[in-house]
């Protein structure tokens, strides 16, 4: 199992890179562009972003293997069917955790900055505990549907 | 002798393509070529004795043992080369053996590092720069650096050109001289096994032609020549399959000292090749006609 998700890592380590750099771009820019009307549908446009963000950005190991259609290579190593389907949940929820951290670690660093000063209640109400654990919940409820979904189209 | 490899009335059944009644067995040590047209259901068996694809009936046993509940063990002493094989192409070779290897335990770096030497492969060089016989070749290495007992390889030949071909059946021969491996070979292009395979079974639409010794299938199989007017309704129950053209007829039999007893002083007989074999039965039910 430990395998397999190195596997998915080391084949998508170069696509990892766009994304993980795009995280705090799109997170960034759809803060500034809100701060003149912050409100409630602020904090769930943020959450919709976060979560779609996430998980797009968790598919990505699904994307590269389709892409390269290399399932056919692993189905034919000595490898239990159940260690596939399992390491492809495992991969995808290691990297939701490390995207949303991407995303809390960017509004944090957008939160210090100066000119964001005048919303830092806003910022602790975004960034609580609270807040990451629901969106956390919610990305995990999403990936139990998606995949079953996914793998039965496929 | 016992056999590496069992299949016994094994049947698959897809919309539009059936594969009937399956059974052949290829004794531990020996090479078996898997010859038939394109679409005949070479793939087909190859994926169901590797579990890919399930059967509908049927029994498949590899080493003895059968290949559903044993598929890791199975697996593990099983050397596998896709017909195209697919890797990340943006990844090089040794990253691929870095993802691969850890798979088995059997691993030996040591042998994986000489094959690719011998084939000269560049270890860093991205797959998406590897030309096609590159990528067989690749496959080939990883295939055989576990130590595997059983090769299987379906179609491996297809697509390359006829030197890098040559020259991969070269180096696979060579391989095979010095180990005592089994090796099941899928192939449409029937010369390559003609050097190489110690049996052959014929997949033709699905249904299963023969499976026997090469030796005994060129020994009982010929080609027969002759004019057109001897092709009357009993001599053409000796043939297989039939040509027919302006200046005579040409005809496979699988008996071939009957056909000569019966037809020896107007026939010329020649040796068949697979190649023969394979074309005239596919065309059993068909008279061919040429111009």
């Amino acid at each position: 199992m430990l395998n397999l998700i190195k596997k998915d890592f080391t084949a998508g380590k170069i696509y990892l890179g766009g994304i993980t750099l795009g995280i705090p771009f799109l997170t960034s820019i759809a803060l500034l562009a809100m701060m003149d009307d912050f409100g409630g549908i602020v904090y769930g446009f943020l959450t919709i972003l976060t979560l779609l963000l996430c998980t797009f950005g968790s598919l990505i190991f699904l994307l590269i293997d389709s892409s390269f259609e290399t399932d056919s290579i692993f189905a034919s190593l000595p490898i239990k069917r159940d260690s596939i389907i399992l390491a492809r949940y495992f991969s995808s929820f290691l990297l939701t955790i490390f995207y949303l951290g991407i995303v809390v670690i960017t509004l944090w660093v957008v939160s210090s900055l100066s000119l964001a000063k005048e919303y830092e209640s806003t910022f602790e109400r975004l960034l609580s505990f609270r807040g990451i654990q629901i969106v956390f919940v919610l990305l995990l409820f999403i990936q139990a549907f998606i995949f079953p979904c996914i793998f039965k189209i496929g | 002798m016992s056999s590496v490899l069992e299949i016994k009335n094994v049947s698959k059944y897809y919309d539009d393509f059936h594969l009937n009644n399956i059974s052949f067995s290829l004794p531990e040590g020996y090479i078996m070529g898997l010859i038939g047209p394109n679409g005949a259901g070479k793939t087909s068996i190859i994926k169901l004795i590797m579990n890919l694809i399930m059967k509908n009936s049927g029994s498949i046993k590899v080493f003895g043992k059968d290949h559903q509940d044993f598929e890791v063990d199975i697996k593990e002493r099983i050397g596998f080369v896709y017909d195209n094989p697919n890797y990340y192409e943006h990844l090089n070779l040794k990253q691929i053996k870095n993802i691969i290897a850890p798979f088995y335990k059997n691993w030996d770096e040591g042998e994986f590092i000489n094959l690719v030497q011998k084939f000269e492969l560049p270890l860093n060089k991205s797959i998406k720069g590897f030309s096609r016989g590159m990528v067989m070749k690749g496959a080939i290495a990883i295939a055989l650096s576990h130590h595997a007992d059983f090769i299987i390889m379906d179609e491996p030949t297809s697509g390359l050109d006829p030197v890098i071909r040559r020259e991969f059946l070269d180096l696979l021969y060579d391989l095979l001289q010095n180990e005592k491996k089994s090796i099941l070979f899928s192939t449409h292009i029937t010369s390559d096994l003609e050097k190489i395979a110690d049996y052959i079974t014929f997949i033709n639409n699905g249904e299963m032609v023969f499976s026997k010794a090469k030796d005994e299938i060129l020994e009982n199989y010929a080609i027969v020549k002759g004019g057109k007017e001897l092709l009357n309704g009993r001599v053409r129950e000796l043939f297989q399959g039939v040509r027919v053209s302006d200046i005579g007829f040409e005809a496979l039999t699988n008996n071939t000292n009957f056909v000569r007893k019966e037809l020896s002083d107007n026939v010329v007989i020649e040796k068949a090749s697979l190649e023969d074999i394979m074309y005239f039965t596919n065309n059993k039910n068909n008279y061919v006609k040429s111009n």
